[in-house]
């Protein structure tokens, strides 16, 4: 019984003091995450905005994954483009 | 007689200093002094302790290597993000003109959205917010954030704050989120 209180006694502070080095890590904030308002971005003016700010490049970095998912007819058109090239040098290759 | 004149001084002297001593120590055990934070200090309280603080700083962090590379906006983002979750209810964020934190502490914290860079030495500039950060400042309300991070996250925030100012509402918004669509800075 002395044994486990003695034990108890030596864990807790453990306990707290690895609670408290994780307190500040950048993964407990994730829990409340907010996501970039990238549909702001669309609103400003570009010409403007001198894109090799680091404040541009920042936001851009950002909102990289975003704009591309708001784009998925540029990616079509790309891949469009790659098939009707494909086809173009298909229908080249019977003449 | 002159010996005899000078120990008579010198007893004054003493005599003088110990009341002084057990007067100032009656003081603190009075109970008189009033600690609300809402109860400002005189001006020359102000003054000493202002001029103790930026000397104090100033001494300490004068040989901090500050990083060259403070403009990269892999920083920025980092920074912005820690920013927003650590400093942002005392310091503000763009668009906000107070907090009850702002209000109610004592000494009032700086409102680093206004803030501008105006300090003839960059360098200085760098190596005071970094000691600041990291080291706190006493009975001021502004924790030392060192333990439980280390220098390169530090030197994040450091250079977040130097472009805050400048930044919109929502820059502020893109370059301070941590949500699952940013680009992984977290």
């Amino acid at each position: 019984m002395n044994k486990k209180f003695y034990m108890s006694l030596i864990a807790l502070p453990l306990v707290f003091s690895v609670m408290t080095v994780q307190a500040h890590s950048e993964a407990e904030h994730m829990e409340n995450a907010e996501d970039p308002n990238c549909e702001a971005m669309k609103g400003m003016d570009h010409s403007k905005m001198n894109m090799s700010d680091p404040v541009m490049v920042a936001m851009m970095e950002q909102c990289k994954d975003k704009m591309n998912d708001h784009h998925p007819e540029n990616n079509k058109s790309d891949s469009h483009g790659d098939e009707g090239k494909k086809k173009h040098s298909d229908q080249d290759d019977h003449h | 007689m002159k010996f005899i004149k000078q120990t008579s001084y010198f007893k004054h002297l003493i005599i003088t200093l110990v009341t002084l001593f057990i007067t100032a120590i009656a003081f603190l055990y009075s109970g008189l002094y009033s600690m609300g934070a809402d109860d400002p200090h005189y001006d020359v309280t102000t003054w000493a302790l202002e001029t103790l603080r930026e000397s104090s700083i100033a001494r300490a962090s004068g040989d901090i290597q500050v990083p060259t590379d403070l403009n990269e906006p892999k920083r920025l983002l980092k920074g912005g993000a820690d920013y927003n979750d650590m400093c942002a209810g005392c310091h503000l964020k763009p668009g906000t003109n107070e907090t009850d934190f702002t209000l109610g502490l004592y000494p009032s914290p700086p409102a680093l959205t206004k803030l501008t860079f105006n300090m003839s030495d960059e360098t200085a500039y760098y190596q005071r917010n970094f000691w600041i950060i990291k080291h706190g400042i006493k009975a001021s309300g502004m924790p030392a954030w060192a333990p439980g991070h280390d220098d390169e996250r530090i030197w994040n925030m450091v250079a977040f704050i130097k472009r805050l100012p400048e930044l919109t509402e929502e820059q502020y918004q893109v370059i301070t989120a941590r949500g699952k669509s940013s680009s992984g800075h977290h």
